[in-house]
């Protein structure tokens, strides 16, 4: 992973931490395998994002996500990167059966990708798109406070770019008895 | 916080212009996939009328041969000037008023221009021309269009602008939307007047096509016909007052003809005449007609490349099932080839019926259905299938049997 991206993680985390303290708050870490449709091409890239939520009403929160390229993928010749993400959430989370409860997504999102040409010199490109995205998934409660999370996210640039996208997280919920915990 | 997630939503939407950049990688994967290490622009003319549009192409390829791909619609295009004239995103440029400007086509990193005119000078006259006023049967000719502008004061070439026509009531040939501008096809002898017409402006000029035909021959295609593989045939004429002979392919018009169902396909419109397209084994007979003559030649499908297997699906001698209500099953048979290709036979297999212990067990030969196994109750049947490849002197067939075995639950 470049430096720079994991620097830029950690910055995140700390005004996270700073707000830990109130209530109705949630954190996530999650890994993303995100693969992008571009000119009836594919490549694929994982994506580190981290998370904080907000639960305004039972069941009903709003999420703001950072996330940056883990790793990078290759079209022939042309190397693509995501440099970083970033998207805002509304999640409606259903009533846990037996610990687990569905959540379904609805948001918009920012992505920048980072594009350069093998042995050409200054072919690097940077490109920013931002669109819609919406995301299905269960969440698995491991102890009061701790989630498991994994779900599909798909994210609509324009016409002609759309990701499909895989998730496999943890979310930490600062007060299993408050808003978000429906019964 | 909810203040804060609606100041978020509107900075994310607001940040940048996504189609711009998505155009933009697009353009970069195309380059990647396509290998392309060069562009070039292609234009049909350099002057343009005002109020007038003008379809201009950016050819991608390698640095091996002259660029051929076209990849307009990918390309991103800019105007320098788009007082003087705009650029669509396809490429074609509309002239507005008078003046020169720069059209720019890029495809990620690789990139050409071309200076364009536009001219508000009225076309008075078109002149056409040609080098070949007097062509032999069958073969082509070129012909040019020059625009006289402004009274006499310019003469442009707008060949790729006009319209092409020839006079239809002689039957002598055509010009194809889809061919090189200006480029007349004749198919039979006789006298006719070419027309190129544009903005209501005229120019003709004569052309006679020679009643001197004598042969098509078809020659033997080096590519051996397969299912599901397509080969070229080439015609080429000889004629009557001289030892030169033509490809007269692209003149031509072709039919294929065959006693098997389904045998395949032979494409008779430009760009690409000639080509067959077999979709079974078998033998057929391709024919160009062009002048008033036709010549055919015998083609097989699947003659060199030897069967080596005959195969059903399902695949296995026997098949049991529980009889859970009326169904029907399909059996299909297959053959594969030398070059292990298969191809399915089953409407081409001879289907019988080896031996059964019930009558709820049947199973057709009939066309359409062939290889159809109606289940009516439990019991079994032992189905043989024979495959003659008519395209060998093998006379043995193959043969594969399989038993169905359908028992009470």
């Amino acid at each position: 992973m470049h430096p720079r991206r994991l620097l830029f993680l950690l910055l995140l985390v700390l005004p996270a931490a700073t707000v830990a303290q109130t209530q109705n708050l949630y954190f996530a870490a999650s890994a993303d395998r995100q693969t992008f449709g571009v000119a009836n091409s594919e490549f694929t890239t994982y994506v580190g994002a981290l998370s904080i939520g907000y639960w305004v009403m039972a069941g009903v929160g709003v999420e703001l996500e950072v996330g940056t390229g883990l790793s990078d993928d290759t079209i022939n010749t042309l190397d693509l990167s995501v440099t970083s993400m970033l998207a805002v959430n509304l999640r409606l989370e259903s009533p846990p059966l037996d610990d687990v409860s569905a959540y379904v997504l609805f948001g918009a999102s920012a992505m920048a990708l980072d594009s350069g040409f093998r042995d050409v010199a200054n072919s690097s490109d940077d490109h920013a798109f931002t669109g819609i995205r919406g995301a299905i998934g269960l969440s698995l409660k491991l102890t009061p406070q701790l989630r498991l999370d994994g779900g599909f996210t798909r994210h609509q640039y324009d016409d002609e770019i759309g990701v499909n996208s895989f998730r496999f997280g943890v979310r930490w919920v600062m007060e299993p008895t408050g808003l978000g915990e429906l019964q | 916080m909810r203040a804060l997630t609606v100041a978020l939503l509107a900075m994310v939407l607001s940040a940048c212009d996504a189609g711009r950049d998505g155009r933009e990688l697009e353009t970069r994967v195309v380059v990647a996939r396509g290998g392309y290490t060069t562009v070039a622009i292609n234009t049909e003319a350099q002057v343009m009328e005002t109020g007038s549009q003008l379809q201009v192409r950016l050819l991608a390829g390698d640095d091996s041969a002259i660029p051929s791909e076209n990849v307009s619609d990918t390309a991103i295009w800019r105007s320098s000037n788009s007082a003087v004239a705009t650029v669509s995103d396809s490429g074609i440029v509309t002239g507005l008023t008078d003046g020169t400007v720069r059209i720019v086509g890029e495809l990620g990193p690789l990139r050409d221009e071309v200076d364009i005119r536009v001219s508000s000078a009225e076309l008075s006259e078109i002149r056409v021309s040609t080098d070949n006023a007097l062509i032999n049967e069958c073969s082509s000719a070129s012909f040019t269009a020059m625009g006289v502008y402004g009274g006499d004061a310019e003469l442009r070439n707008i060949t790729g602008l006009v319209d092409w026509s020839v006079s239809a009531a002689s039957g002598v040939g055509v010009f194809s939307s889809t061919d090189t501008d200006g480029l007349f096809r004749s198919s039979n002898a006789g006298a006719a007047t070419v027309t190129a017409a544009r903005n209501g402006v005229t120019g003709s000029t004569p052309v006679t096509v020679l009643d001197n035909l004598s042969q098509i021959t078809l020659p033997v295609p080096a590519d051996q016909l397969t299912p599901s593989k397509s080969v070229q045939y080439l015609a080429t004429a000889a004629f009557t007052d001289s030892e030169e002979t033509i490809g007269i392919t692209n003149n031509a018009t072709w039919s294929l003809t065959s006693d098997v169902s389904g045998f395949g396909t032979i494409d008779n419109t430009l760009p690409v005449k000639g080509l067959v397209t077999a979709s079974r084994t078998g033998s057929a007979t391709v024919t160009a007609a062009c002048g008033g003559l036709t010549t055919s030649l015998a083609v097989l499908s699947g003659s060199s490349t030897e069967v080596v297997d005959f195969f059903f699906d399902p695949s296995g001698n026997s098949i049991r099932r529980v009889f859970v209500g009326a169904t029907t099953l399909q059996l299909r048979s297959f053959v594969r080839f030398e070059d292990r290709t298969a191809s399915d036979v089953t409407e081409d297999s001879i289907w019988t019926v080896s031996s059964t212990t019930s009558s709820s067990l049947t199973l057709s030969n009939l066309s359409g259905t062939k290889g159809l196994l109606t289940i009516q109750g439990a019991g079994t049947i032992t189905v043989q299938a024979d495959y003659i490849d008519d395209s060998t002197d093998i006379t043995v067939p193959y043969r594969r049997s399989i038993e169905v075995e359908i028992f009470s639950p």
